[in-house]
């Protein structure tokens, strides 16, 4: 049994926004072991992105964690004091990959500058050392020339390039847990497909963790251990990737897999399709967030949100695997 | 020559100048869409697929002369639209329409649903009333899955996938024949993307439609073309029918492009063609196959000379010495 290296015990967001007080995410749960992968998959306004900012602390202004617990290597970072979480933990143990490198970086600053000044911050060397360690980290990411690359700015490199940094700034102080959110989405296939083997050697050579942020299952498929798709801001599903693809449990779940254009020849005019839109987060729906959409839907889901079921290896929030429907429907 | 197309574009050219010089050996032009040639079949969809920066855009604009061609013929319906001047250039508007890759920036914010979708009506069929465009409106709302009482909303009350069923709305009022449909799916969620892309082929089938599709998504592009143009550095790599391009690619990019792209099967991890590099700056591109830095077959000829779109199969055309 592999170690948890991060645990998240239901944990809760709320924004405040004109019409009120909602729920971003509700009551999540989950572990990432060390050395896997972890996907969490969702359309926007899940609550996907929400999640992983929530464990950086990173939530905007007009949102608070409204309960639950993160534990960092054993320890609740929620009840650390703030300048001791921003010292030993964020950016430290965990560091974050951002989805549009060119807004995450800063435009005015050198490349150089900006890998040394985090590494300065978290480890105390002297701006030749961390000069030292941000050229051999350019050049692990697979960035050829870095002498060259940390005189330059940001807006001097390509997409690619930027993401190559972010990743390198992510990897400096050797995390055990790199999130990254949504890091491909921005690039082209070709690109992508180098980052990804990227991230995965990393992965391996620094010993990390990663919990991997997108929207886009075939992705999920080429990376992740471990899958959680989310739907309103609810864990709706949670197994491993090879339960989620062959047997999806969730009716959404199955939904997602259906609409993906497959690349088997196949002359079916149409795809399948999920009806209706996500709900904005003022609008969720009673009982069952997604029972608005779902195909299979009964009379308990308008009324109850459904609990937790195991089926097999995966976790599902679905009333068609409580054991009243099933002897009802035997 | 077969009659049945609709489209026939030939060594069409957009070159944009960078850099002004007084001697013109000095000046600096970007090949944005560079010797183009292609056919499209009245009634079939041709997906355009390459990696950002190939002209995948810049070639639709160029077609629609939204922007000038530097060269090239282009003949539309059997007429070349190349020598067409001001006034029958806005008529060429009613029969071939662009559908911008953004929905929210190509809309005015300030119209309601109603006069975005009137405004081709108010344009160019000044012989209706209001009450008749209005019933088209009504009828173009409907066809497209929107409903009636959402007229008198903006654009920002909507949702994405909503928005594009306005912007496709608009885009097919005047009943054109053809559409460029930029990226049309590529902003969405996969569950509303599904649903667009199944409103795109209905419309298809049933206002008798012939699309270019734009995508950078080879999935999508695959599902929804009868043929694909693979585009490298403004320049054409391969033309086939859809089946036949991804079961047997004969360009290294194209073979690599369909490589790069995930099986969508966790059983099956990183079987990926990893193309080394990044598509060249496009201001210094490369004298011979714009793809022979990157290319893993690249030999010295192919740096020095370009390789010409020759039939390689039936049907079946590809721009490589090796192909």
């Amino acid at each position: 049994m592999s170690k948890t290296i991060l645990e998240v015990k239901d944990l809760s967001v709320k924004f405040r926004t004109e019409e009120g007080v909602f729920d971003a995410i509700e009551h999540i749960s989950f572990t990432l072991e060390e050395q896997k992968t972890l996907a969490i998959v969702g359309e926007s306004g899940s609550g996907k992105s929400v999640t992983s900012l929530a464990i950086m602390q990173l939530i905007a202004e007009n949102g608070h964690i409204s309960g639950g617990e993160i534990f960092v290597d054993g320890v609740d970072i929620l009840k650390l004091s703030q300048p001791v979480v921003q010292h030993t933990i964020l950016g430290k143990k965990i560091s974050m990959i951002f989805q549009e490198p060119m807004t995450a970086l800063n435009p005015i600053l050198r490349i150089g500058d900006q890998i040394t000044e985090c590494i300065i911050e978290h480890q105390g060397t002297s701006k030749k050392e961390a000069i030292a360690i941000a050229l051999d980290t350019l050049k692990q990411v697979g960035i050829p020339t870095p002498e060259r690359r940390i005189n330059q700015f940001p807006h001097e490199l390509s997409g690619g390039m930027r993401q190559r940094v972010m990743i390198a700034m992510a990897l400096v102080t050797q995390p055990k847990i790199m999130i990254a959110d949504e890091p491909t989405t921005a690039l082209d296939v070709t690109i992508e497909a180098q980052i990804l083997n990227l991230l995965e050697e990393l992965k391996k050579s620094y010993k990390t963790s990663i919990l991997f942020v997108t929207h886009d299952l075939n992705v999920v498929a080429d990376i992740a251990d471990d899958v959680i798709v989310m739907y309103c801001g609810e864990i709706i599903e949670k197994g491993p990737v090879i339960d989620i693809f062959e047997t999806p449990k969730h009716p959404y779940t199955e939904g997602l897999l259906a609409t993906m254009p497959s690349l088997e020849d196949q002359k079916n005019p149409i795809l399948p399709t999920i009806n209706g839109v996500v709900p904005s987060i003022t609008k969720r729906p009673s009982g069952c967030y997604f029972h608005p959409r779902c195909k299979d839907k009964m009379d308990i889901c308008e009324k109850q949100s459904p609990p937790v079921f195991r089926v097999g290896n995966t976790d599902v929030k679905c009333f068609l695997y409580s054991d009243e429907v099933n002897y009802a429907n035997r | 020559m077969q009659t049945d197309n609709i489209l026939e574009v030939r060594d069409l050219n957009k070159h944009f100048l960078m850099k002004k010089a007084l001697r013109k050996e000095n000046q600096v032009f970007v090949k944005a869409v560079n010797n183009v040639s292609f056919d499209v079949k009245r009634g079939q969809t041709l997906g355009v697929v390459g990696e950002s920066g190939c002209g995948k855009s810049t070639l639709g604009k160029t077609i629609l002369r939204l922007w000038e061609p530097t060269s090239g013929s282009i003949v539309f319906n059997g007429k070349n639209i190349m020598e067409y001047s001001g006034d029958q250039i806005r008529t060429l508007r009613k029969d071939m329409q662009y559908i911008f890759q953004d929905p929210y920036s190509s809309m005015n914010p300030k119209m309601t649903v109603r006069d975005i979708i009137m405004e081709p009506l108010d344009n160019f069929r000044r012989e209706l009333s209001t009450k008749e465009k209005e019933d088209i409106v009504i009828s173009l709302l409907d066809i497209v899955g929107l409903s009636i009482n959402e007229m008198n909303r903006y654009p920002h009350e909507f949702s994405g996938g909503q928005r594009q069923r306005i912007v496709i709305a608009r885009g097919i009022a005047l009943n054109p024949e053809f559409l460029v449909c930029d990226e049309s799916v590529s902003a969405l969620d996969v569950s509303v993307q599904a649903q667009i892309i199944n409103l795109l082929v209905e419309l298809k089938n049933r206002l008798n439609l012939t699309y270019m599709f734009i995508s950078h998504d080879l999935r999508v592009v695959k599902f929804i073309s009868d043929r694909i143009m693979v585009l490298y550095l403004g320049e054409v790599m391969e033309i086939a029918d859809a089946d036949e391009l991804f079961k047997n690619p004969r360009h290294p990019y194209t073979k690599s492009l369909i490589g790069s792209i995930s099986k969508g099967n966790p059983r099956v991890k990183n079987p990926r063609v990893i193309l080394e590099g990044e598509i060249p700056n496009a201001m210094n591109a490369p004298i011979g196959c714009p793809f022979s830095t990157r290319c893993p077959i690249a030999t010295e000829k192919c740096l020095t000379q370009k390789p010409l779109l020759r039939e390689v199969d039936t049907n079946h055309t590809a721009s490589c010495f090796y192909a």
